[in-house]
């Protein structure tokens, strides 16, 4: 499973570098993190030399390409193509000595790269003849839509007329990816990146608010509309300072008055980028803080009193639009389960917990109850300890309460990673502990690539 | 901590220089490198040192310049260096310096309390001067005045980073003499702060570099929580419970409350089993506190037990989750569904709130957004549409500058062909929604004005005056200032809608326009104007009465039929003694016979007398004044 530990390498390195910046070598910390990093280079190696290359920006491990650690780790694979490194040779057993000189390269700390020794920099590069390139095409309709989502944030920080029509095109085909296999669109919406926070976060959130938007009947143009609201609700982020988005606890008074003024950017920056019939995607960009009871942000003028001018839908229709409703609720479970600036990542099943609290409250209760309904009880990618001391990674929702849920066993009863992971279904009664991916050290997304479609089945 | 300037330094020890990295292999720059490029930075500082207490301004200065240059090419940002009553160190070794000023300048900055000082980024000139002006400041004189760094952050030097002696002090002495918690955890740790405890070291180092950053403007901070976050995971897991100890007694200090706004309610709920029970209240505490943050309910007892997340399933606080139930579920959502309707009046009521959160550059864009929306539906020939988009500007518009924009953007969107399209579409005004004629009419005549002046078509241009007819009732100041365009067949268009709006005000300009000097716009002014002003119109045409057009002079003989003024008869008198055709003195004959006024009469009987040799008109006009008389009599 050369994705997980390529992780974990790229991990515990980006954290060494960091620390190595911070306050030099031989800090105990730092050495902390250079063992992490040590042993999972020797797990990847697996006792033969292996090459870590980087072409056009995605990472490949021998001529595999990694794509979940090129996406996940995009952020760190570009700091170190700016420090001149294009390949990393990793020479079994791998000496955290070695390490340390390569993340003294990678904070700007060292002279000279490293040619010998157990890690040796930019000996080779991979020719593109011979990468051997899956092309999997919801990794790729995935980091298109990451393409889309930096394109049209650059354009509207620049201010430069924006076109929807691609974005139309991203969501069609995620639309598409959800209603053929959406046990892998779910797993696949637990891509993780805290550097592109934002964009990951909107692209899964996309996928989520999809499977509700099926789920509810929806037709597919609508779903497009929805599909589109959902993907770029936060887009009015790139207007607040990087300063506010990543600061790392709770806000000051004029953060959050900085940081409210971001739905209302998302829905001037999407209104004036749409089409005749686009234009109810700026709303779920506006209304996306704003909570079921009419509190959050910003203030809804027609909370209290619909537009008269143009005719509510009906008399009982809530203020909020359907598609903030379902976007909001998917909003929230990404958000719970992804690392902030202020917040380490929860575990799926807290996160539903957090929207169950705020069902009435900040949340449409039927839109969380129709979300528990597609994601389970145990929403797929969902890391559980089973009583046995197993732990499963849940593929797929059980359909029915009282049924075993399916899910792949990653690491056994004897606390052995299994290097394919094996079918293990479970009851919900065997559930001893919820992970979240960063302590039981494995990537959910990455079963998509080990597996295909036939190993979350 | 002993020696917290040793602590300071450790950062700006290991960077080696660019150019010696070709020769220096694959190791890390020896201590000679980093002392030779720590020795430049300080000659540098010296220099600029000496240059600012030599001049008045020392930023034109060529070494002043050139001393700035030299500190923004450290091999490394931050870049500090501990001072000492001797002199500057860098990683605990003196630096050799060959400037004099170095060391007036360290023991100035000692005796100001700094205890090291460095640049987090290339400083600017100006930031350097404040540096200087803060260390050059006199303790004694300034008992209240702020410490060096407050000093600084007043001046906003934001690349100079100073760390005061007394905030290390404070460091130290907390962790030695302060509190229950250090207290604690001196107890559990009796050993000295460089033992290698591991949570020692965790809670020094995190404090020192949090300062630091703090000095510096805080760059990277949240680097360095995630990392020290990360960090604390792969401690042992005592450390752990001691640490976490640590933060919850410090849970006011704001290092450790960023700190523990890390932790998730599945870190804290693990945490929490293993905390002492002492503890655990605070745990509580804090969670709930966390947990409202995040607008959760207060309820964070349940949040961190583990146990009774997984015991109290979330199924089970689903209702029965039957297909039944589903099904309901479903039909309940597909009744929300709004449709392209319900999609576009939540699309036009979302615009109404941004165009009301708008600073003013947000509300010209979008207000431009809008208009050309509102005309776009006129394009597809979807007025009501265009209408909802149009109540959007209206309402929008509560100010005065605000109205203004809406104009100039709506007059910016009311290109020809929109127009066209309106008027044609729409079959003259009557089907127009009254939104967008109130649209059109606060912010869009100029362009209408405009368009009429273009349209060749008859049946358009009637439209276009019937449209301008009902706005001039409402706004009439744009169609009174087009009075002086140079187009008469415009100008004569503005005067009949003007005249048929009843707005008095129009009056003058009007009253203007009948000496405009194409007769075709005096006729329509003339007519036009005692609609607007009775005795105004009266007077025009008295004056009309007078015109160098024949047929203008009939029309004022016309005009003043039933007119009371004695100025009319005058004015009769004034047209037959200007020997005028024979056509307008018979309709002056027939007018004063219809006029039952002593003027009229005795004008009638100068005419009626008999003149020998005269023309043929002249004859015309006597017998009608007699049969005129006769008739009277």
């Amino acid at each position: 499973m050369r994705e997980g530990e390529t992780g974990a390498l790229l991990t515990a390195l980006r954290r060494a570098a960091t620390l190595h910046r911070l306050y030099g070598s031989h800090h105990p910390l730092t050495d902390i993190s250079l063992t992490e990093a040590a042993r999972a280079a020797d797990v990847l190696a697996e006792g033969e030399p292996a090459q870590l290359t980087i072409i056009d920006g995605s990472l490949y491990v021998n001529r595999a390409l990694l794509p979940m650690a090129s996406l996940s780790h995009s952020g760190f694979l570009q700091t170190i193509l700016d420090h001149g490194v294009t390949s990393v040779t990793l020479v079994p057993p791998v000496r955290v000595e070695d390490l340390a000189v390569l993340t003294a390269t990678l904070a700007g700390d060292s002279p000279e790269p490293p040619t010998a020794g157990s890690v040796r920099l930019n000996e080779d590069n991979l020719a593109p003849a011979q990468r051997d390139e899956p092309r999997d095409e919801r990794r790729m309709a995935y980091t298109a839509t990451l393409d889309l989502l930096r394109a049209v944030s650059l354009a509207v920080v620049r201010r430069e007329q924006v076109s929807l029509s691609e974005a139309t095109a991203a969501v069609r085909t995620l639309m598409d990816l959800c209603l053929d296999d959406p046990a892998a669109a779910l797993l696949l919406s637990t891509m993780k990146n805290h550097h592109e926070y934002t964009f990951f976060h909107s692209v899964n959130t996309c996928i989520l608010t999809l499977m509700i938007g099926q789920a509810a009947g929806l037709d597919r143009d609508d779903q497009i509309l929805l599909g589109m609201g959902a993907l770029l609700h936060d887009i009015g982020k790139v207007g607040i300072s990087p300063s506010v988005l990543q600061h790392p606890g709770r806000l000051t008074p004029e953060m959050w008055k900085e940081i409210k003024q971001h739905p209302q950017m998302g829905a001037e920056a999407v209104l004036l980028a749409s089409e005749p019939g686009q234009e109810v995607v700026a709303v779920v960009a506006l209304e996306h803080h704003a909570r079921y009871d009419g509190s959050g942000y910003p203030n809804l003028l027609y909370f209290e009193e619909p537009p008269a001018h143009t005719g509510s839908p009906g008399a009982a229709a809530h203020p909020l639009h359907l598609f903030t409703r379902l976007t909001a609720v998917a909003d929230g479970y990404d958000a719970v389960t992804s690392r902030r600036a202020y917040r380490r990542a929860a575990t799926p099943p807290r996160a539903l917990r957090v929207l169950l609290d705020g069902a009435g409250t900040m949340y449409d209760p039927d839109v969380v109850h129709a979300f528990i309904d597609v994601m389970g009880e145990f929403p797929p990618g969902s890391l559980l300890r089973l009583r046995g001391g197993e732990t499963v990674l849940v593929s797929r929702p059980a359909g029915d309460p009282d049924r075993p849920v399916p899910a792949l066993m990653m690491i056994d009863a004897a606390g052995r990673r299994l290097s394919q992971p094996e079918p293990l279904s479970f009851h919900p009664g065997e559930v001893a502990a919820y992970l979240t991916p960063e302590r039981a050290g494995v990537t959910p997304a990455l079963i998509l690539e080990h597996a295909g479609p036939a190993g979350v089945d | 901590m002993s020696d917290a300037t040793a602590m300071t330094t450790r950062r700006a020890a290991t960077p080696a220089p660019p150019e010696s990295r070709s020769n220096s292999g694959p190791e890390v720059a020896s201590p000679a490198a980093v002392d030779t490029l720590a020795a430049a930075m300080v000659d540098a500082l010296a220099v600029a040192w000496t240059t600012y207490r030599v001049y008045a301004d020392p930023r034109p200065q060529d070494a002043f310049r050139r001393a700035v240059a030299t500190l923004g090419t450290p091999p490394g940002f931050p870049w500090i260096a501990a001072v000492h009553s001797s002199g500057f160190r860098f990683d605990g070794r003196p630096i050799p310096t060959r400037r004099q000023a170095a060391s007036t300048l360290t023991r100035a900055a000692f005796a100001r309390g700094i205890a090291a000082l460095g640049f987090s980024s290339p400083p600017t000139p100006d930031d350097l001067l404040c540096l200087f002006e803060v260390i050059s400041q006199r303790q004694g004189s300034t008992a209240e005045a702020p410490g060096p760094t407050a000093a600084l952050a007043a001046k906003g030097a934001a690349t100079v980073i100073i760390i005061e002696h007394g905030r290390l002090r404070q460091v130290s002495e907390e962790r030695g003499h302060d509190g229950t918690a250090d207290a604690a955890e001196d107890s559990a740790h009796p050993s000295d702060a460089q033992s290698g405890d591991p949570a020692r070291r965790y809670l020094d180092e995190y404090r020192l570099l949090y300062e630091r950053l703090r000095a510096g403007g805080l760059p990277g901070l949240q680097e360095l929580v995630h990392d020290f976050t990360d960090c604390f995971f792969a401690l042992p897991r005592d450390q752990q419970i001691r640490l976490f100890e640590q933060f919850l007694a410090r849970h006011e200090e704001e290092p450790f409350r960023l700190l523990l706004d890390q932790f998730s309610q599945d870190d804290l709920a693990e945490l929490g089993r293993l905390l002492s029970p002492g503890t655990h209240p605070l745990l509580v505490e804090y969670a709930r506190i966390a947990a409202e943050q995040e607008g959760q309910s207060g309820d964070a007892a349940h949040m961190l037990s583990v146990e009774q997340l997984v015991a109290g399933r979330i199924s089970g606080l689903l209702p029965s989750a039957g297909e039944a139930v589903r099904r309901q579920l479903g039909d309940a959502l597909r009744a929300q569904i709004p449709g392209p309707e319900g999609n576009f009046a939540a699309a036009t009521a979302a615009a109404d709130v941004i165009l009301s959160l708008a600073n003013e550059a947000g509300y010209i864009r979008v207000a431009r957004a809008v208009a050309a929306k509102t005309t776009a539906a006129v394009a597809e020939g979807d007025l009501r549409r265009a209408a909802a988009w149009g109540h959007v500007l209206l309402s929008g518009a509560p100010s005065r500058e605000r109205k203004e924009v809406v104009r100039r953007e709506v007059e910016d969107a009311l290109r020809p062909e929109i127009l066209d399209r309106l008027f044609t579409a729409t079959e003259l005004t009557a089907d127009l929604p009254p939104t967008l004629v109130t649209l059109l009419t606060l912010f869009g005549l100029d362009p209408i004005i405009e368009c009429l002046a273009a349209e060749e078509d008859m049946g358009r241009r009637r439209s276009l005056v019937s449209f301008l007819t009902s706005a001039a009732r409402t706004r009439p100041g744009p169609l009174i200032r087009r009075l002086n365009d140079p187009r008469w067949f415009l100008v004569r268009n503005l005067v009949d809608a003007l005249a048929h709006s009843g707005r008095t005000e129009a009056a003058a300009g009007v009253r203007a326009a009948c000496s405009h000097p194409d007769s075709r716009v005096r006729r329509e002014a003339r007519r036009a104007l005692p609609l607007l002003d009775e005795a105004a119109g009266t007077a025009a045409a008295i004056e009309g009465l007078q015109d160098r057009e024949p047929g203008l002079r009939l029309q004022a003989i016309g005009l003043l039929r039933t007119a009371p003024a004695p100025d009319v008869e005058r004015g009769l008198a004034a047209l037959l003694a200007s020997r005028p055709a024979r056509e307008e003195r018979l309709a002056a004959v027939t007018l004063l016979a219809a006029r039952r006024t002593q003027e009229a009469h005795t004008l009638l009987l100068r005419l009626a007398r008999r003149r020998p040799f005269a023309r043929r008109a002249r004859r015309d006009t006597r017998r009608a004044a007699r049969e005129a008389l006769a008739g009277r009599s």
